[in-house]
């Protein structure tokens, strides 16, 4: 049967080829159809990456984002939570060189220091712009910035020209003394005696284009370690920025939810000037519209989808109905000769199949070629194509059966 | 010997609008070996009964024995692909077939060997007076003649021993109509085959051996002047048609 039903595709060459041509152009809409939907789940699944979303704890007015007092329990919050990514924190100390006493801290406080946990806790400032020391300089180990960023020892990174100024190297040991910002209960803003002690020079930087709002910092040490310093003096620990991404965007709701249980609050413009910072600045706005448009697109995509099918199995039909045009004599004379009804009727159904299926498999194959249609997305796109066509076609074919074969070829040219 | 026994057969079909009883109360009986005309006017149900024989329809009463066996209940695909076939006024060829592969094609159906197929056709195209030339080309570029000489091969080919034609002559010259009757005659008289000619053509039915009349839907025996036959042969015309079927 089938060999007759190749044979019988040859014979009818143009038919044939009208119906390969048909199934081919179909099967290619198809893919560029589903590429479509593919692709928009390709973009939301890279939007994150695109359109990342940020947080940056402010102040209650969403005035200030840097020089606040962040309490530690929300710093502890931001870091303990698994909604987020790159925590980037930082805590503003003065430093003087040796040990300071009595009111001249003023004068003597010339370094200005930040406690970071990562580069890009300062803006504009990058790891390339640190020269590490190591073994060779003295140090315990070979400094790299992750090393250094995660410590909690006593160690520095010092601003070149500073350092050279005062002939200090890497490896050297230096004692300074540390100040930070007391913002107390009476809204008066003092700087108070943090400690002193002796940090090791553990590298040198070249900030060039620092991009922050505060005095470019003198000193960096590790912000574990600017903690730790708070701890051992008995001094309660707040941070003075504190922004990062989210893991995933698409779950902002439950990152909003975590947030609230931490007690941050939404910005409000009309609140009090003041450096408390527990207010939580979320840039999700352009990520929520781009993400919208992108379900909504491909909501409007996957709704047609089944008129897509209902197209397909019309176009099975309507092709299969033209092609029989004339050819019902021909099933007539095979019923007529005693071949049976389910044969003479798969003979000429599987003669327009097959054509479909040739026509399906290279338009698979050129829109694997031209439109990189993924194998999974080709065979989904070729099976469901080939349902609903053989249903049109089916459906189209049917009628042959009730088809009085008397009736047909008693009639005279 | 009885081939055919039509005992007491009605049918009828339902058009758009109403029944038509097509087949009323048909009995008739045809024999081996001999050549039968039905003749009648167009709309007598004489076609219609040519697709109760080829077991194309199933009548709504009545019985048509094939050699003692209910047609009703027998497998009919088989029927006309083994015992019956039948022969159209419009020839009915597989335009796409050449006329070997068109002879070919009911015993391709027979799971005959394709090679053992093509010689036997070739055979049965000469024995139906085609020339060689023939063999290899498309219903199209044939004449009518030539066509129907194929469709008569190709009936032959399955390899029944009833012959049953719808108009064969209908669309043919007065040369090729009597080289047709020739052949069918022929078939019947020295193959043995039981040969069922439907016809308004008298020139065709006076070379019968039996005439039957449609009319109506009801069946007589001819015995007017359209059937010399009858005379030529003694008025041995096979048995005569039963009283319900006499209309005339």
């Amino acid at each position: 049967m089938i060999r007759r039903a190749v044979e019988n595709g040859i014979r009818y060459k143009k038919k044939t080829i009208l119906n390969l041509f048909i199934c081919m152009i179909t099967v290619i809409l198809l893919n560029a159809y589903m590429g479509n939907i593919a692709g928009l789940d390709k973009q939301m699944e890279e939007l994150p990456e695109v359109l990342p979303v940020k947080g940056t704890v402010c102040n209650l007015k969403g005035t200030l984002s840097s020089g606040l007092k962040i309490k530690e329990r929300y710093v502890d919050g931001i870091l303990e939570s698994e909604y987020i990514d790159d925590p980037l924190l930082s805590i503003q100390l003065r430093m003087g060189n040796g040990k300071i006493e009595g009111d001249d801290y003023l004068d003597r406080l010339s370094y200005y220091a930040a406690g970071i946990n990562d580069a890009a806790a300062i803006p504009g400032f990058l790891e390339s712009e640190i020269t590490f020391a190591g073994k060779e300089q003295g140090l315990s180990t070979d400094m790299d910035a992750q090393t250094f960023f995660s410590s909690r020892e006593r160690i520095c990174i010092m601003d070149e020209e500073t350092a050279g100024r005062q002939g200090i190297v890497p490896g050297d040991t230096i004692t300074l003394s540390t100040y930070y910002t007391n913002f107390r209960q009476d809204h008066a803003i003092v700087l108070e005696s943090l400690d002193v002690g002796e940090y090791t020079v553990a590298g040198l930087m070249n900030m060039e284009n620092y991009a922050g709002v505060e005095v470019q910092p003198d000193i960096i040490i590790p912000f574990e370690n600017a903690r730790d310093i708070f701890y051992e003096n008995g001094i309660e620990f707040y941070a003075s920025s504190a922004s990062f991404l989210l893991k995933d965007p698409y779950e902002i709701n439950g990152f909003k939810a975590e947030m609230e249980e931490l007690q941050f609050l939404e910005i409000l413009p009309g609140a009090e000037y003041w450096y408390d910072g527990y207010g939580l600045s979320i840039r999700d706005e352009t990520f929520i519209q781009a993400a919208e448009q992108l379900i909504r697109n491909k909501n409007l995509l996957m709704g047609m989808l089944p008129f897509l099918g209902v197209a397909v199995l019309c176009i099975g039909y309507v092709t299969a109905s033209l092609l029989i045009k004339g050819r019902k004599p021909e099933y007539a004379i095979m019923r007529s000769l005693g071949q049976g009804h389910g044969s003479s009727f798969m003979t000429i159904c599987l003669e327009y199949a097959l054509t479909a299926l040739a026509g399906c498999i290279l338009g698979s194959i050129l829109g694997a070629v031209f439109l990189k249609g993924k194998a999974e997305m080709l065979l989904f796109v070729t099976g469901a194509f080939l349902v609903c066509y053989f249903l049109g076609e089916a459906a189209a074919l049917w009628p042959l059966k009730r088809l009085s074969v008397m009736t047909v070829l008693s009639q005279n040219d | 010997m009885e081939v055919i026994k039509v005992e007491n057969v009605n049918y009828s079909y339902k058009t758009k609008y109403q029944a038509v009883h097509a087949v009323k109360d048909v009995s008739c009986s045809f024999e081996k070996g001999l050549f039968y005309a039905i003749v009648g006017e167009s709309g007598s149900g004489k076609t219609t009964l040519l697709s109760l024989l080829a077991g194309l329809d199933v009548a709504d009463e009545g019985s048509i024995l094939v050699e003692g066996e209910d047609l009703s209940k027998m497998n009919r695909d088989r029927y006309r692909r083994d015992i019956a076939s039948v022969v159209y006024q419009s020839f009915q060829l597989f335009p796409l077939l050449t006329a070997r592969e068109n002879v070919m094609y009911p015993m391709e159906m027979k799971k005959i060997k394709k090679k053992e197929a093509a010689k036997r056709a070739e055979e049965l195209l000469l024995s139906v007076g085609l020339p060689e030339k023939i063999y290899r080309q498309f219903p199209l570029m044939m004449s009518g003649g030539e066509q129907q000489r194929v469709a008569i091969a190709r009936a032959l080919a399955a390899g029944g021993k009833i012959l049953l034609a719808d108009e064969p002559t209908g669309n043919l010259d007065t040369e090729n109509e009597q080289h047709i009757v020739e052949i069918l005659k022929k078939l019947a008289h020295e193959e043995e085959y039981t040969v069922i000619v439907i016809t308004h053509n008298p020139e065709v039915a006076k070379e019968a051996d039996g005439i039957y009349r449609m009319r109506d839907g009801r069946l007589s025996t001819e015995r007017g002047e359209d059937a010399p036959a009858q005379a030529k042969n003694g008025g041995n015309i096979g048995p005569a048609a039963k009283a319900g079927g006499a209309d005339d």
